[in-house]
């Protein structure tokens, strides 16, 4: 077959083989004009032939269509004698999902990078519209919680999408408690409206310290995972040259875990500029395209400082439900001067099942 | 960027011209009696029979691609989704779905199109449901389906525009051609549950069309102690009809122009004229062939072959569609979404029920989708400026991440900074 294929490819390099075998066609039928008037017959014959199964074929099939529509209802008219409705599928190129997004520490460690509790896209505000910090509440007041919502999804937008805050005592793994929830739509990725704020009024209970989060629910989400969003930040001033916090770890799961802690000193790098960006899929060095273009957010790229010490229970052992405040204490170098954060996440295995992050300051 | 093709055009009112009875009978005429010169003529007779044939079949094909939808152009201050309102955006819930080649006419059937109907958002089943036919197998009667389509298309419905039923002027009624509207027919109990008829009574017709005796399944139905206590019975409801484009008539019409010699030369004078209708006759059997081959390799849209990122849409899902509103002259007549070039979910929880509020709904709905740039053919279809903006942010190098803008974003020489909160 492949001989063949490539003898007929030869044939259409070469126009003069090509005129020659359409000759020595001519040629055939000169010989054969006897002939002529038979391979004519024949040609009709098959035509006839051909007719006759087609035709038959076709008449079977309007008949099958209409003896089932003679006791159905016409087209538009009702259903009766309609064939079950059992859905249709939908290409993509119709079909479109939207992707209502927030910065979601879950969704983002599942993907290798470290992450930061202090939530870009979620911030507390007090009534003088001025900016709090989560870490700084005061008990029985009322604030603003603001959540940036983004959308992935460059073609489909998303209206009403459900948002609902929780607040949460300061620790990994914490029960949630409901705040509220409101709407708000939610443009294509490169809308000038986008991204989307969902604002929440609350008033902090009598005491304590509080995490917040804040959860995206849309039926049809084109990936549901990025839709928790937490922030879980404490701050302490350092004191020759140690801090201390304590915060609770929680098992929420049905089975005893053994959650293991984890620290590193990750804090979100500045963007670079768009120009000095290598784009995987650009031209040029393949050396770009060989480079991690997430390597300034991996958890390898971000350990706790060199000379700083983190000392925390190293794994926990926790049955169902069980809660137990654990100690940090965190060691600066001498001399430090400025703010450092350490994020402590709690994993099951490779699972996370929460963090926080502390700073320290001088 | 993508949307649903769209293989068929819509003319404009004045400019519709129906099927011509004269021509069609006339290619009747010549295929019945050139196949009865064929016996005489030992076989030659044919190939009229297959010219006309072809030639019947690329009236029909051009009248179904080119001529049967009529373009309507919807005036509502509260959803403009662009095209002068040839392009419409419309909310409710899925009553049913049709499948490739359902509900068609034999001739009809060459179109592989498939649809859903839409209950158009809000709307109250109850109210439809009690203009009922009761369990009678006897066609609704027409006065029921007038007085469901009074409820649904009146002024005080945010979408009841969208079921316009009557013929766009100046087409007249002509034939089959009536504007009666486009009906579902939907089973509901007095404890306020409904189903689309063809989800509990559908028929599975067979390869020999004959499938389950229907009156037995409705009684079935009817008689079922858990469905009798609830005294259910059948009623019309008016429903948005979504088609969706195949390219099967497009295919088809593709391979006969190119078979029969339907190029300029053709008509540079008599003599080109002649020349290609002779030509025309020789090949046409090659023709009828070749549509055959299209027919059969049409691509339907359907993706059960696992298309990744597509969606199943079944009765009872909400949606939002966006498409080309038009009526279509090719039945009885009414308006529907053809072609359906972009469908979402969306929960039916999230739709307003009140008829201001859905108003405000959908009025969100039509800005956000009018302003996505779904770009298929640069410099033929112009964006709106809106969707210009859009479609030069999403191209901007800080739109390009994938995680979070935070995290693969950058930053742009020029920023337009998203709101900061922080």
């Amino acid at each position: 077959m492949d001989q063949a294929v490539k003898l007929l490819c030869g044939f259409k390099n070469r126009p003069g083989s090509l005129v020659t075998l359409a000759l020595a066609l001519l040629l055939l039928l000169f010989l054969l004009r006897e002939w002529l008037w038979g391979l004519f017959l024949l040609y009709l014959a098959a035509l006839v032939l051909l007719g006759l199964i087609g035709g038959m074929r076709l008449a079977q099939a309007i008949l099958r269509k209409l003896c089932w529509k003679i006791d159905a209802d016409p087209k538009g008219a009702g259903s009766a004698g309609h064939p079950a409705s059992r859905g249709i599928d939908i290409p993509p190129h119709t079909y479109k999902r939207p992707d209502p997004m927030i910065y979601s520490q879950y969704y983002l460690m599942s993907k290798g990078l470290a992450v930061t509790w202090d939530n870009p896209d979620i911030q507390l505000f007090d009534k003088s519209g001025a900016a709090v910090p989560s870490h700084g509440l005061s008990p029985l007041t009322p604030y603003e919680i603001r959540a940036r919502i983004w959308n992935g999804s460059t073609d489909a937008p998303a209206i009403n999408v459900l948002v609902r805050f929780y607040y949460l005592s300061f620790g990994a793994g914490t029960v949630r408690q409901y705040i509220g929830e409101t709407y708000v739509d939610v443009p294509v990725k490169g809308s000038p409206l986008g991204p989307a704020v969902a604002r929440m009024e609350w008033t902090t209970p009598a005491a304590g310290h509080f995490c917040i989060q804040a959860e995206l629910l849309w039926i049809d989400d084109a990936n549901p995972l990025n839709n928790l969003g937490q922030e879980n930040v404490d701050v302490k001033k350092l004191n020759s040259p140690n801090a201390t916090f304590t915060f609770a770890v929680r098992n929420t799961s049905a089975r005893a875990r053994v959650l293991t802690l984890r620290a590193d000193g990750y804090a979100m790098p500045a963007k670079q500029r768009c120009a000095e960006v290598p784009r995987p899929g650009g031209r040029g060095d393949p050396a770009i395209a060989a480079r991690d273009p997430y390597a300034r957010h991996r958890p390898a790229s971000h350990p706790v400082p060199a000379g700083w010490t983190v000392e925390f229970p190293g794994e926990l052992a926790l049955r169902p439900g069980e809660q137990r405040d654990i100690a940090v204490k965190i060691t600066a170098v001498d001399g430090f001067t400025g703010t450092q954060p350490i994020n402590v996440n709690a994993l099951d295995g490779n699972d996370l099942v929460g963090g926080v992050t502390l700073y320290v300051h001088d | 960027m993508s949307e649903g093709p769209q293989y068929t055009s819509c003319v404009e009112p004045a400019d519709f011209k129906p099927l011509n009875t004269a021509l069609l009978v006339t290619l009747g005429a010549l295929i019945v009696a050139g196949g009865i010169a064929a016996i005489f003529t030992f076989g030659l007779g044919a190939l009229i029979s297959v010219a006309a044939l072809v030639q019947l079949l690329r009236y029909v094909l051009d009248f179904m691609l080119n001529g049967k939808l009529v373009c309507l152009h919807r005036n509502n201050p509260d959803c403009d989704c662009g095209d002068g309102g040839n392009t419409v955006c419309a909310i409710g819930e899925v009553a049913d779905t049709e499948g490739i080649g359902e509900d068609k006419n034999p001739i009809a059937d060459v179109d592989n199109d498939y649809a859903m109907n839409v209950i158009l958002a809000p709307f109250n089943m109850s109210a439809f449901a009690a203009n009922n036919a009761g369990i009678s197998m006897a066609d609704i009667p027409q006065a029921i389906k007038d007085k469901n389509y009074q409820i649904a298309a009146a002024a005080t419905q945010p979408q009841g525009d969208l079921l316009h039923k009557e013929l766009p002027s100046p087409i007249a009624q002509d034939g089959s051609l009536k504007g009666l509207g486009y009906f579902r027919t939907m089973i509901g109990t007095n404890s306020g549950e409904y189903h689309a008829w063809t989800e509990l009574i559908g028929r599975d017709f067979g390869w020999f069309g004959i499938g389950p005796d229907q009156q037995k399944k409705w009684a079935d139905y009817v008689l079922d102690p858990k469905n009798a206590v609830h005294n259910p019975g059948k009623f019309p409801v008016p429903v948005l009809h979504c088609e969706f484009e195949g390219t099967r008539i497009r295919d088809m019409l593709n391979v006969l122009d190119a078979f029969l010699f339907g190029g300029k030369w053709c008509k540079k004078n008599w003599f080109t004229r002649a020349l290609c209708a002779v030509l025309q006759v020789v090949f046409a059997p090659f023709a009828l062939a070749a549509v055959a081959v299209a027919w059969a390799a049409a691509k339907d849209g359907d993706d059960s072959d696992a298309l990744v990122g597509g969606g199943h849409v079944n009765a009872k899902d909400w949606v939002v569609v966006r498409g080309r509103w038009a009526y279509d002259c090719g039945h009885e007549g009414w308006s529907e979404v053809h072609a359906t070039r972009i469908v979402q979910k969306i929960d039916r929880f999230d739709v307003p029920t009140e008829a201001t509020a859905f108003r405000d709904y959908q009025k969100r709905w039509c800005e956000r989708l009018s302003e996505v740039p779904h770009i298929e053919d640069p410099g033929v279809h112009t964006l709106s400026p809106e969707q210009q903006a859009v479609a030069d942010n999403q191209r901007a190098p800080e739109n390009q991440w994938v995680f979070h803008p935070e995290v693969d974003g950058c930053e742009p020489d020029d920023p337009r900074k998203p709101p900061i909160i922080k």
